[in-house]
């Protein structure tokens, strides 16, 4: 079973757990007084959206099981990403279901609070940022975003982990820009009494940015390790163990910051000084949308962090180009190499592979052996291309280790496995063509220049 | 202090704003020389654009009432310089005026005056 998906699905699981209970007066986005979340009608709502998300991530851990028969041999990483891509579309589907039926039901109960009045206490605004760890912190967690890039220049300098390992902490910059609009994030409470509210306000204030601040250490040291463990030790145990441990202590930061909120809120709370405003922000294309708001950076209403107010121009504007970049790129990768071929040419001295990116020069001295083979060719990719018809790049095969491998997926089981004398990324070039015939033409043509 | 504004009001938010600004520091609520929180917290808080509170920030530093400092932010004025314009006397008396055209019972209409303003010096006085 691939790792990313179960790792993927156990995290959805608990994230869609985790936010669909009550806090900070809302649930999922739709504001309640408690009285009313504690509301039987609510609670089975609740219960449903839980019920459907788990099936959905049930069904799709089967569908990751079935791929992971024979049959689908070669083809799987394509497989995967279907999946994978399906699954975060129909797992959305309950999430826009229960914020539906919350708001009916509260249409139908008249459950409506109050829209119009907001409410600020200036010596509680005027502290906010106090609290909070300096800004150092989570620009020290980015900083180990850019190690990799330096590992990976001197290590391993191939144009595409260049690429990859630049291309993440420019994204990752994200994480340190938004920490001041996550620190001015609204507190949800309101007193009458200013030093009540200060208090509150301080508390939730470093609960939020310590989680925030852990998050990204999590994030970028992940990436770290992950990057080293692909160069030094690539092995499918150690990806499995660093994936579940990187969703573990995700989950685990996330659940300590809920609970932390959750026993202020309970110590703080009185009734008395109870005033929700309610947000009139829906959900567009998975996006922020509230027309009344004037804002285009606005609070995330569920989890932590800033998104964008779709409802503003510049906000469609946004919007539009991160899903055009998203889908253009990976619909540009996957043509790009479903229609490029790999090619080998044996030469007087040498044995070369030229395929995009993953190409590969061998000469003859550096072989210690050349095989033809008939294992079934497992192994995970650490960086490639997988798709239906072909995969090649770098994989981390069963039974050999770190490989190139260019295996078009054809009927036949053959493949040349050359054994380089040095070297452990890749220790092995394993390949074959699209015929049996071409395979060991190609295999013999091979041993007889190698030889001589 | 608290600020509350009301969205679906014909008064414009930053005129609300400053409008409860003023009170405040009328009332003693905010006193001479202290912080005003900085304008994009303020609108985060009440959820609004920062530029609104910008404009009402502006409005309030052309009329004396706050300066901004750069090392410490927007801070009520410290020492005002004591003087009542008579473009404010002016308003002030279309104001009361206003009141007058409503009712012909001056007496109270004066009482009422009189506490209000009582009420504002005597809440600067207590802190």
């Amino acid at each position: 079973m691939n790792p990313i998906i179960i790792g993927l699905i156990v995290l959805m699981v608990v994230i869609f757990w985790n936010t669909s209970r009550y806090q900070n007066f809302q649930i999922l986005g739709v504001t309640f007084t408690p009285e009313h979340a504690n509301s039987t009608e609510v609670r089975q709502i609740q219960k449903r959206f839980r019920i459907e998300e788990f099936v959905i991530a049930l069904v799709f851990a089967a569908f990751g099981f079935l791929v992971q028969l024979e049959m689908f041999q070669g083809k799987r990483d394509m497989l995967f990403m279907i999946i994978l891509v399906s699954y975060m579309f129909l797992s959305y589907l309950p999430f826009v279901l229960i914020q539906k039926r919350l708001r009916n039901l509260k249409l139908e109960k008249e459950w409506i609070y109050n829209t119009e009045k907001r409410t600020a206490d200036i010596s509680v605004s005027r502290e906010k940022g106090k609290s909070a760890p300096k800004k150092h912190w989570i620009w020290l967690s980015w900083l180990l975003s850019v190690v990799p890039f330096f590992v990976v220049l001197f290590k391993d300098n191939t144009w595409g982990n260049v690429a990859i390992s630049l291309f993440i902490p420019l994204i990752m910059l994200l994480i340190p820009l938004s920490y001041p609009m996550v620190i001015r994030t609204k507190t949800p409470f309101f007193s009458k009494n200013s030093d009540l509210a200060k208090t509150y306000m301080r508390h939730y204030e470093r609960i939020n940015a310590i989680s925030y601040i852990q998050v990204s250490f999590a994030v970028n040291a992940f990436f770290i390790v992950l990057v080293l463990s692909m160069i030094y030790s690539p092995s499918n145990l150690l990806f499995v163990s660093l994936l579940l441990g990187f969703v573990v202590i995700l989950i685990g930061i996330m659940v300590n910051a809920t609970r932390k909120n959750q026993t202020l809120h309970k110590d703080f709370f009185n009734e008395d000084d109870l005033s929700i405003t309610e947000s009139k922000a829906k959900y567009k294309w998975g996006a922020y949308y509230d027309s009344a708001d004037t804002r285009l950076f606005v609070p995330k209403r569920i989890g932590m962090g800033v998104t964008i107010n779709i409802a503003k121009p510049a906000g469609k504007i946004i919007m539009g180009i991160t899903y055009l970049l998203t889908i253009g790129l990976i619909g540009f990768t996957i043509v790009m190499f479903s229609i490029s071929e790999f090619e080998m040419s044996v030469e007087a001295d040498s044995f070369e592979v030229h395929a995009p990116i993953y190409g590969v020069e061998i000469d003859y001295d550096q072989i210690e052996s050349i095989e033809l083979s008939q294992e079934p060719l497992e192994g995970i990719r650490t960086n490639g291309f997988g798709g239906f018809e072909k995969r090649f790049g770098y994989f981390n095969m069963d039974g050999y280790g770190p490989a190139r491998l260019y295996d078009f997926s054809t009927d036949h089981s053959y493949h040349v496995d050359i054994l380089l004398i040095e070297g452990n990324n890749p220790r092995w070039i394993i390949f074959n063509q699209l015929t049996e015939e071409d395979t060991k033409a190609l295999y013999d043509e091979l041993i007889t220049n190698w030889e001589n | 202090m608290l600020i509350e504004i009301d969205l679906s009001s014909e008064v414009p938010i930053y005129q609300q704003i400053r409008d409860q600004i003023i009170l405040g520091v009328g009332r003693g609520d905010l006193k001479y020389g202290e912080n005003l929180p900085s304008a994009r917290q303020l609108a985060d808080d009440l959820g609004i654009n920062p530029m609104t509170v910008n404009k009402a920030y502006n409005t309030l530093k052309q009329e004396g009432v706050i300066v901004v400092d750069r090392r410490v932010g927007t801070k009520v004025r410290e020492n005002p310089d004591n003087i009542i314009e008579s473009e404010y006397m002016d308003r002030l008396e279309i104001i009361l005026a206003e009141g007058l055209a409503k009712t012909e019972d001056n007496t109270a209409y004066q009482e009422k005056v009189e506490t209000m303003l009582q009420k504002l010096i005597d809440g600067r006085t207590n802190r």
